[in-house]
């Protein structure tokens, strides 16, 4: 399989009134064609910014690119002006956000709003046959009834998972080689959920689009992805094929997470969750990010931040604890930091 | 939409009635009376003919005879006589009604023309400098009165500098006609057009700016973004369209004070409009002059308010009445 996206040391700080924030801290990533990478985390690791920069959206002028690449099909992004930026955005990468209530233009049809991105990046007339052709096909393939009305109707008259189909047809528009779903289910309520998963489900299945799915759910990632990255304070900790991490996760972080699942639980028992909040980024982290809230906490963790070993079966974690218990991991950091 | 029109002006009918009473019973207890000037300007009225004078016009009745009175001139279609211009309202109001038009409606029309494209570059460049000049330029344009910037322009570019005229809409008796006529007019309203216009520029363009700044931060303007639109389409079609319901619905309510809101600037300019007739109306105690002009501009309130809730309408979809 071929490489579609790679990110290298990627490292965004956000300048805010009250001084520095890094929200991403040096990310590698890599997405083979056809793949769907899971990216999870809890709520301020850094899964969104990492995201948006991808689009090249990152808010400005208050989110700064401090370092890294992100190379998409050989073109290296962090160099692209913002019109070559157009050019890619919704048309070979395109996105699927949190909130479908608020993501569609309330005084725009949804005729103008699908067939706008047609217009823009394949030159087809807002309003002509074939556009209006094209938006009434990628309505039927997300399951949307009346495909024809709908084209007509205003975004209130939906609901949010109806809606959320909308951005999907919409994402789907110029058949891009990358989804980026920026927690695409959070915001709906569980049966809806359900059916939004199956039909992302569907189109990874007929349309091969690689795709980086971004949540906190363990549960829907386990499902949707090939392979996943744990995201914490702006940095991956474990990274692995989606049987071999759900199998074995291995850091401490992962196993937290793991284990705070709520299917685990005996009834009667209290849920399990980690102890502590993630660190600000307003903070400056030496070692290992986790460690302020990590049972196994030792000497090193403090002062030296792991890196990435990755075992034979592309299972890599970010810990100086082996699986043994062991600190197997601390002098190779120690070389690389000196 | 229909029976929503026909309810909303069915409705208008006893607020109107509400109105004129309140504003009847407050004139009528206003102290003063239509001759109090006319006594001291000529003291060998004697007393007896004052009061006779005030008998004439039913000042001693009970404020409600007074005002069925009223209501009932109002009926016959004349608006009843003006007391100190001894003329049938309805006419008088209909000649000052045409000026005031003539100096508010090209206001509205430049300041809002005016108005919204800088508004929306100062939010799209929030920060900038031309951001931090228009702001400081609307403040001032907030905060100076009307009637005061109307007297700086009056004395450097009217008085001292023989610019423009100094009062009035045209050049008394000079009985120009054509182009001689149109640039005499043109000349005349001149300073008063850029006072209103200056004045509703700032508040207007203030407000577009904080709608437009509410509306680029919305979920569906990073949409338009990640569908890789250009910035101007994302400003113009899918930020300008929603950031302008709310000024057009500013704009609707301002059409109620095109007759009101020139009040000072008709005054300071000795404009024969509406404001200056209402301004000596009150002054005169001319109570049916004051009650017709109150009344007009309460009843262009009311339908200004109609016409924003239907363009409201208009303009955004969500909004439906039924």
């Amino acid at each position: 399989m071929s490489e579609i996206l790679r990110i290298r040391d990627l490292a965004i700080d956000f300048n805010t009134s009250e001084g520095i924030v890094s929200a991403v801290r040096g990310v590698d990533l890599k997405i083979s064609e056809g793949e769907v990478l899971g990216l999870v985390g809890e709520s301020g690791c850094g899964k969104s910014v990492t995201s948006l920069a991808v689009m090249g959206l990152l808010p400005k002028p208050e989110g700064v690119l401090k370092s890294g690449q992100i190379i998409f099909e050989n073109k290296n992004l962090t160099a692209f002006r913002e019109e070559e930026w157009q050019k890619i955005r919704g048309n070979e990468i395109s996105m699927i956000f949190q909130e479908p209530m608020t993501a569609l233009n309330p005084v725009l049809t949804i005729g103008d709003q699908l067939g706008e991105v047609l217009q823009v990046h394949k030159g087809i007339r807002l309003g002509s046959k074939e556009n209006i052709d094209i938006c009434v096909e990628n309505l039927i393939k997300v399951g949307i009834p009346r495909p024809q009305q709908v084209l007509n109707e205003y975004p209130h008259q939906f609901s949010g998972g109806m809606r959320q189909r909308i951005m999907i047809a919409m994402a789907l528009s110029c058949d891009p080689k990358l989804i980026i779903a920026d927690e695409p289910t959070t915001a709906l309520d569980v049966t809806i959920q359900a059916q939004i998963l199956d039909l992302l489900r569907e189109l990874k299945e007929t349309m091969k689009t690689s795709i980086l799915f971004i949540t906190h759910d363990l549960g829907v990632i386990h499902e949707m992805a090939d392979r996943v990255m744990v995201m914490y304070a702006g940095k991956i900790v474990e990274e692995g094929p989606t049987k071999e991490l759900f199998a074995n996760p291995s850091h401490p972080y992962t196993q937290g997470l793991m284990h705070s699942r709520p299917g685990k639980v005996k009834k009667g028992d209290p849920l399990y969750c980690i102890p502590g909040m993630v660190p600000s980024g307003r903070q400056q982290i030496i070692g290992c990010a986790f460690e302020p809230r990590c049972q196994y906490s030792f000497r090193p963790c403090k002062t030296i931040c792991p890196l990435l070993e990755f075992n034979e079966k592309g299972h890599g974690y970010a810990c100086h604890l082996s699986k043994e218990g062991g600190i197997a991991n601390v002098g190779k950091a120690v070389n690389i930091s000196n | 939409m229909k029976s929503y029109l026909i309810r909303r002006l069915l409705l208008m009918i006893p607020v109107i009635f509400g109105v004129s009473v309140i504003i009847f019973t407050l004139i009528s207890l206003a102290p003063g009376d239509p001759f109090a000037q006319m006594i001291e300007a000529n003291p060998s009225m004697s007393r007896a003919d004052y009061e006779n004078l005030l008998n004439s016009i039913g000042y001693y009745d009970p404020i409600p005879v007074k005002y069925a009175k009223w209501a009932k001139q109002v009926f016959s279609g004349s608006l009843g006589y003006s007391i100190s211009q001894k003329q049938p309202i309805a006419d008088m109001i209909g000649r000052r009604l045409k000026n005031t038009l003539l100096l508010s409606i090209p206001a509205l029309v430049l300041s809002t023309i005016i108005a919204i494209p800088l508004g929306v570059l100062s939010a799209t460049k929030q920060y900038s400098f031309l951001d931090y000049i228009l702001t400081l330029l609307a403040l001032a344009g907030i905060s100076i009165p009307a009637f005061f910037l109307a007297l700086l322009l009056l004395k450097y570019l009217a008085f001292d500098l023989k610019l423009f005229p100094l009062q009035g809409m045209e050049t008394i008796a000079a009985g120009y006609t054509g182009t001689r006529w149109l640039h005499d007019r043109l000349h005349h309203l001149a300073l008063p057009l850029s006072i209103l216009t200056t004045i509703q520029v700032a508040g207007r363009m203030r407000y577009t700016r904080s709608s437009m700044l509410e509306i680029i931060n919305q979920d569906y303007i990073r949409t338009a973004r990640a569908k890789g639109l250009g910035e101007k389409s994302v400003i113009y079609k899918h930020a300008l369209r929603n950031a302008l319901i709310p000024v057009i619905t500013v704009l609707s309510i301002s059409l109620g004070s095109l007759l009101s809101g020139a009040i000072l600037t008709e005054n300071v300019f000795m404009w024969p409009g509406m404001g200056t007739l209402v301004y000596q109306a009150i002054s005169n105690r001319d109570y049916p002059l004051v009650m017709a002009g109150t009344m007009l501009l309460a009843l262009s309130m009311l339908i200004a308010n109609l016409l924003a809730d239907i363009a409201y309408a208009f303009a955004d979809p969500r909004i439906r009445y039924d």
